[in-house]
């Protein structure tokens, strides 16, 4: 019977991790929310990359990798940034926050002088979307990231610029 | 003991007054036989030498020398001089000549040979398999030429202007062959050997102030192979300022050698990194052709890595006539497998040409012809294909570097003709020229740019084009006469509004002015005046394929009430304009363009007229349609 405990106690961690995950939020997700809510960006991050590993199939895991991304980019960490934006922008190619992470690959590219890199970018950023102007003269999408940041992208019929937290950041000319 | 040593010495001075008189006896008896045998003498060494020899005077000095006076060897038919040598000393071996009765030269002394360059050459060229099938049957014997003092003429001048002299040491020692000399300050030397109708060449060295080579291989009748390296110093800075030198190394080559036909089987070698295949079938007879292959996967001349990787492919059938004419069919194919940034998006660039016909007859210049110029050209997203027919062109030289040309031809059902100037930068033409174009039938330039498979008219067009220091075409193209036919943007509207009669839009005259260069291509000033349709506006596609596009179009409005879906448009805004106009934007990627409606006039009508609610659903409705057809 002893040696049946151990056996029991995984299954039902098991259990219970796969009925978390039925639900589509992990623990470590749910706990990076927490700490986005009350604005302790740097446990979300940890939260965030915990979910990133140790829940690879996660439903959230598109969520996850936005908010580490973003961190990174934040605190200037360009190089991992970059690596997981490029994950982000392969594996998730319809999602709503891809022009955004986009964006930040196009300004981690300016930062390191590389034109040619930042010119794919931005053929990248041009293409995703067409728009058509009827009667409008722009267009607004706006979202808030699992970080917490407002991301606001205004389109024009020769431009589109990006805005986070109503700062602009960075805008493209057609 | 005095009387005895007196009779000695008289009989010594009697001893070698008899030896005196004897050598000097046999010296005139051998100059007499020389001079009775010189016409002999002569046929032979005519014969060796393959071209008619002349000798002013052949003399004997004892013991073993022969003096000859003012050689020269001249071309058979003509008797141009080829060389000519003012003296020259022979020396023989008298133990060969008299134990095996054998005249054999062991040593040639020369000075002054004077040798005209061109004459060698072409002597060289006409007699090679014969100097070489001599060369390669000389007996094995030790042989040793000196000539000091040798002046190179090319066309009755001397090639160093400072009469800088050359001079050659040859020496054959058995199997072995070593020779060195100097031409001005060039310095060689060659080592090799010669086998069984073949001479070897282990090394053979050139140095000068700005060629350093070195070769290696084999000479035969039949065969020519070489392998090595030249190293040559940019002699004109100025005029080439990025090139530091010409590196030419692993030469590989095998050239066949039959009665008239030479083959070069491969000529391969890399120049400044640049690979180089070469391989030719050279026919030496009247006339003389040559079919060549020329490959090359060339970046540049200067090792600069920025620069685009070109894979050339020439293919040209060469015929040259006696009658200063060179005959020409063949084809250049140049493609660029890689794309650089500010570089022409060209991916391939094909050009056939057919019955060329160089002639340089003319004392003012070159006149060519050709039955037909294809140029083909490919870019990352469509193809340009042009036909010229009976192309003929005069060039002649206006400055030391410039070379002007005039140029005319047959453009499908219409003329070409045009002016341009080609001056040489950089190893590079740079090409400049002024084209005219007449009365063409666009339908035929389909090839040209697919929109004109839906334009019907006579195109006339004046155009200027320049490759450097950047490629630029510009000009203005005028159609008259025409037609637009599902051009589709007037397709899309004709759909929309169920207008058919905005599928074919008959005009009388429609224009643009166009400019292609490393930013794209744009057309600007476009104006299409039809009787019920007029269009003006821009269109540019830049790098990327990214559009940047206006377009401002007026309908007639009693054309819009032919259409069912506009009338009640109209009705709404109770419309009094004669002519609606319609601006557009179009901006993006070319396959996927996003369009925006600008101001007008007639849009802010309706604007005023359609209440804010029903806008968005209007808007999201015409969104739909404008994107699906965009799509196609």
């Amino acid at each position: 019977m002893k040696n049946k405990i151990p056996w029991l106690i995984i299954f039902l961690s098991f259990s219970l991790l796969g009925l978390r995950q039925a639900h589509g939020r992990t623990e470590e997700y749910l706990q990076a929310q927490e700490a986005v809510k009350s604005g302790n960006k740097e446990f979300s991050f940890i939260y965030f990359l915990s979910e990133l590993r140790n829940n690879p199939q996660s439903e959230k895991r598109q969520e996850a990798l936005f908010a580490t991304a973003e961190y990174l980019f934040f605190i200037h960490a360009y190089n991992d940034a970059f690596n997981v934006l490029v994950e982000f922008v392969e594996d998730y190619p319809l999602s709503e926050m891809r022009t955004s992470a986009l964006f930040y690959m196009l300004k981690i590219a300016q930062t390191w002088g590389k034109e040619d890199l930042a010119k794919a970018i931005k053929k990248q950023i041009i293409n995703q979307k067409r728009t058509v102007f009827i009667f409008q003269e722009t267009k607004e999408y706006n979202f808030k990231s699992p970080l917490d940041i407002d991301h606001k992208l205004i389109y024009y019929i020769d431009k589109l610029e990006f805005y986070s937290d109503g700062n602009l950041q960075a805008q493209i000319f057609y | 003991m005095e009387i005895s040593k007196h009779k000695y010495f008289i009989k010594l001075k009697r001893l070698l007054f008899f030896c005196c008189a004897l050598v000097l006896s046999l010296t005139i008896v051998v100059n007499i036989i020389l001079a009775l045998y010189k016409n002999k003498i002569l046929q032979t060494l005519s014969n060796h030498f393959f071209a008619p020899v002349s000798v002013e005077n052949i003399f004997y000095l004892p013991p073993n020398f022969i003096v000859l006076k003012s050689i020269s060897v001249a071309k058979s038919k003509i008797r141009q001089k080829i060389l000519n040598l003012p003296i020259s000393c022979v020396r023989f071996s008298l133990s060969s000549l008299f134990l095996e009765g054998n005249f054999q030269i062991t040593s040639i002394y020369s000075l002054g040979l004077n040798l005209d360059l061109n004459r060698f050459l072409s002597f060289t060229k006409e007699n090679f398999t014969q100097i070489l099938d001599f060369l390669t049957h000389l007996p094995n014997r030790d042989f040793k030429l000196t000539v000091r003092g040798i002046a190179i003429n090319s066309f009755g001048k001397n090639i160093y202007p400072d009469n800088t002299k050359a001079d050659l040491n040859l020496k054959i020692s058995g199997t072995t062959i070593s020779a060195s000399g100097s031409v001005g300050k060039n310095l060689f030397s060659l080592q090799g050997s010669s086998a069984e109708k073949q001479i070897n060449i282990d090394n053979f060295k050139f140095l000068s102030k700005d060629i350093n080579s070195q070769l290696r291989g084999r000479l035969n009748p039949n065969l020519v192979e070489f392998k090595g390296y030249f190293l040559i110093n940019n002699m004109n800075p100025a005029e080439w300022p990025g090139l530091k030198d010409i590196l030419i190394l692993d030469i590989d080559s095998r050239i066949t050698i039959a009665s008239e036909h030479i083959k070069a089987e491969r000529l391969n070698f890399s120049i400044n990194n640049n690979p180089v295949r070469l391989t030719a079938d050279i026919f030496l007879s009247d006339p003389f052709t040559c079919n060549l292959k020329f490959f090359s996967d060339f970046r540049s001349l200067d090792n600069k890595q920025e620069e685009r990787l070109k894979n050339v492919a020439l293919i040209a059938e060469i015929t040259a006539g006696n009658d200063k004419t060179i005959a020409l069919n063949g084809s250049l194919d140049i493609a660029s497998p890689e794309q650089k940034k500010e570089s022409l998006p060209l991916e391939k660039l094909k050009l056939d040409v057919k019955n060329a016909l160089f002639n340089f007859k003319e004392s003012f210049g070159l006149k060519l012809s050709a039955s037909q110029i294809n140029l083909f050209s490919q870019t990352s997203a469509n193809t340009y294909n042009i036909n010229l027919e009976n192309f003929l062109a005069e060039s002649f030289r206006s400055d030391k570097n410039l070379q002007s040309i005039n140029f005319s031809a047959q453009l499908y059902d219409g003329t070409l003709q045009g002016n341009g100037q080609i001056k040489m930068q950089q190893f590079m033409p740079a090409v400049s020229a002024d084209i005219q174009i007449k009365n063409v039938s666009t339908d035929k330039l389909d090839g040209l740019l697919i929109h004109f498979s839906k334009v019907r008219g006579k195109l006339s067009s004046q155009m200027s084009f320049t490759n450097y220091p950047q490629l630029v075409l510009k000009g203005l193209a005028h159609i008259r006469d025409g037609s637009l036919n599902n051009f589709e943007f007037l397709k899309w509207l004709a759909d929309l509004f169920e207008l058919p009669p905005l599928k074919k839009i008959e005009f009388s005259t429609a224009s643009a002015d166009f400019i292609a260069d490393k930013e794209g291509v744009e057309m600007y000033n476009m104006d299409l005046d039809a009787t019920d349709v007029k269009i003006e506006g821009y269109f540019r596609l830049k790098e990327n394929d990214l559009v940047s596009s206006k377009m401002f179009l007026s309908l007639r409005s009693n054309l819009l009430q032919k259409s069912p879906r506009f009338t009640p448009l109209l009705r709404l805004i109770n419309a009094k304009q004669e002519l609606i106009k319609f601006n557009f934007q179009l901006s993006g990627n070319l396959h996927g363009m996003n369009f925006q409606w600008l101001k007008s006039g007639f849009k802010d009508d309706l604007q005023k007229a359609i209440p804010n609610f029903a806008k968005r659903g209007f808007e999201e409705k015409i969104e739909k349609v404008i994107g699906s057809i965009l799509e196609e």
